[in-house]
């Protein structure tokens, strides 16, 4: 048999080996991640200098960066879970071991005092679960609040108000290699008088911004559609691969007839997002060609200084509007940041009020 | 090089030539025969190979965007193209198209020197090019030939995106001419549109 006074210091030396395991683990993880971190931080650092060069046409880079970032955020499922599954069995066998300890050195009768020294275990066992938590934050950076703050999740990375609010890029140069476009395309081709949809493409897809659109035809306005933005890429159904970012993205806006189809329209749109104050105003022509209405060339964009906006508990907050938009004034208490995009179909017709606005449903497609 | 009159005279006049598609000829080229023996070589070894005022024209706008002239340039690639448009036809439009959007990619690659100043001038002059040429082609049905100029476009496109030159007209271009090739029915020559747009910046 053992001895009786050795036993204890055997299981107890188990014990310091076992935890020092634990550490050196603790540390083999966070070598890694750091490492990680220090290649995805580089990664931002060169999207963001892409940014500041708004002459080039970068999409291409970007979609290729984002990408690439999107691949050294991702740790594999497998190591995940050895590493969490080698954790959990570490963890469990010292605290057990620790409790026969208690148990071997137990003596009857029971005095309520002996629950006072079962204290430093708990507080051992409390301390050793919050260990466990901070090794798995690490090693999901994607579902925690950890390292989210220090290193933004990939699809962080196209929302033009992270990138406005957090760092300080351009907006109007990275909305410039989104380059958003404005089609009009008949529902119904056979049909003469079909309805138009309107749509807005974005080569690149950035979102979480707020839009408001209205559309002319010779000045007076036809159409008027305003909300937000917002993506929401499922995994690729068939390569299940995660899509951070996507390319010519469609978003349909609404629906609206056009009366006598004149060869020119015009469009003006504002954008809004969260790290600005001046919206940006983005002007269009629009050409016919057959059954569609297209922009003849790029739109001219500029700073709208003669708006200022706040973002407050999700709304659009406009404090002071000395342009010539139309109905600012009368929407800008439904100006909210919800995902939903609504539309006012017949402008022309002079139903101008809210009890007229549709939402439009349809989702958003790539083409 | 005189005044820019003169110039566009001077490419009109060698356009105006009659010139021939046909590869062969008498001239004896390498390329285009499988194998060779000393008879033959001895009989051709002396014909001169056949007037090509295309090529004169090209080598004459490479001249001018050495010298740097931008308007010069812009009219020889502006002639090269209206000659194009003139010359094709339903029979020869396959040749006719490989001919000269050859060429034009002769042009743009040397406009991607290093040393050229005025490589995204040039390219939005193209692409503007490019964009009512194809439309021509698409409405007057010369489908085959337009697809081998979308090639042309598209790889140049593609080099273009490379080098950090935009490319959002000619996307907007390709999705225009998809738009318009739908409309009148072409809805293969649509696809490829589509296809070449949606590759134009995957490197």
């Amino acid at each position: 048999m053992f001895d009786h006074n050795l036993y204890p210091f055997i299981i107890t030396s188990m014990v310091g080996g076992l935890l020092t395991l634990l550490g050196s683990v603790g540390i083999f993880i966070s070598i890694i991640i750091q490492r990680k971190v220090e290649r995805l931080q580089a990664i931002l650092e060169e999207f963001i200098d892409l940014s500041y060069q708004s002459d080039l046409n970068l999409s291409g880079k970007m979609f290729n960066l984002i990408e690439k970032y999107q691949m050294h955020y991702i740790l594999p499922d497998n190591p995940r879970q050895i590493i969490i599954g080698y954790i959990n069995i570490t963890i469990g066998l010292v605290i057990a071991l620790w409790l026969g300890l208690y148990i071997l050195g137990y003596e009857s009768p029971f005095h309520w005092l002996a629950i006072l020294y079962l204290l430093p275990l708990i507080v051992i066992g409390l301390i050793m679960i919050w260990f466990r938590r901070l090794l798995q934050y690490l090693i999901n950076i994607d579902e925690t609040p950890l390292l989210g703050s220090i290193i933004p999740a990939p699809k962080r990375l196209r929302s033009i108000s992270y990138l406005s609010s957090f760092i300080n890029v351009s907006v109007k140069s990275v909305l410039k290699q989104a380059r958003l476009n404005l089609l009009f395309k008949k529902c119904d081709v056979d049909n003469p008088s079909s309805l138009w949809m309107v749509v807005l493409k974005e080569e690149l897809s950035f979102d979480d911004f707020f839009y408001f659109l209205v559309c002319f035809n010779e000045k007076n306005p036809i159409f008027l559609s305003f909300g937000e933005i917002v993506f929401d890429f499922p995994r690729d159904g068939i390569t299940g691969k995660p899509s951070p970012v996507k390319k010519n993205v469609n978003i349909p806006l609404g629906e609206l007839n056009i009366t006598d189809e004149p060869e020119e329209l015009q469009a003006n749109m504002l954008i809004f997002t969260k790290g600005e104050k001046y919206p940006l105003n983005f002007n269009y022509k629009l050409k016919k060609g057959g059954t569609y209405y297209a922009p003849s060339d790029n739109p001219e964009v500029s700073i709208d200084h003669q708006i200022t906006y706040s973002i407050e508990k999700n709304m659009i907050n406009i404090i002071k509007n000395e342009s010539s938009f139309p109905f600012i004034k009368k929407f800008a208490s439904l100006f909210k940041l919800n995902g939903t995009r609504l539309y006012l179909p017949k402008v022309e017709e002079g139903k101008v009020n809210k009890d007229n606005l549709k939402t439009s449903h349809e989702l958003v497609f790539i083409d | 090089m005189c005044n820019i009159i003169d110039f566009a005279s001077a490419i009109q006049e060698l356009l105006s030539r009659p010139f021939s598609l046909e590869k062969d000829g008498e001239y004896l080229d390498l390329a285009q025969i499988s194998s060779i023996n000393k008879e033959l070589l001895l009989k051709k070894v002396n014909i001169p190979p056949q007037p090509n005022p295309i090529a004169e024209v090209v080598s004459l706008v490479i001249e001018t965007m050495k010298g740097c002239h931008l308007t010069r340039t812009k009219i020889g690639i502006n002639e090269i193209l209206k000659a194009y448009l003139l010359i094709i036809n339903h029979e020869n439009e396959k040749e006719c198209t490989e001919l000269f959007s050859g060429y034009l990619y002769e042009i743009y690659l040397y406009s991607l020197q290093k040393n050229y100043p005025y490589t995204d001038l040039l390219w939005n002059y193209l692409s503007n090019c490019f964009h009512v040429v194809s439309l021509y082609l698409v409405e007057a049905g010369y489908i085959e030939g337009c697809e081998i100029f979308l090639q042309q476009i598209a790889t140049m496109g593609k080099m273009a995106a490379q080098k950090g030159l935009h490319t959002s007209s000619i996307q907007h271009f390709l999705h225009t001419l998809e738009l318009k090739a739908q409309e009148l029915g072409f809805t293969e020559f649509a696809a490829v549109a589509k296809n070449h747009r949606f590759n134009l910046e995957i490197f």
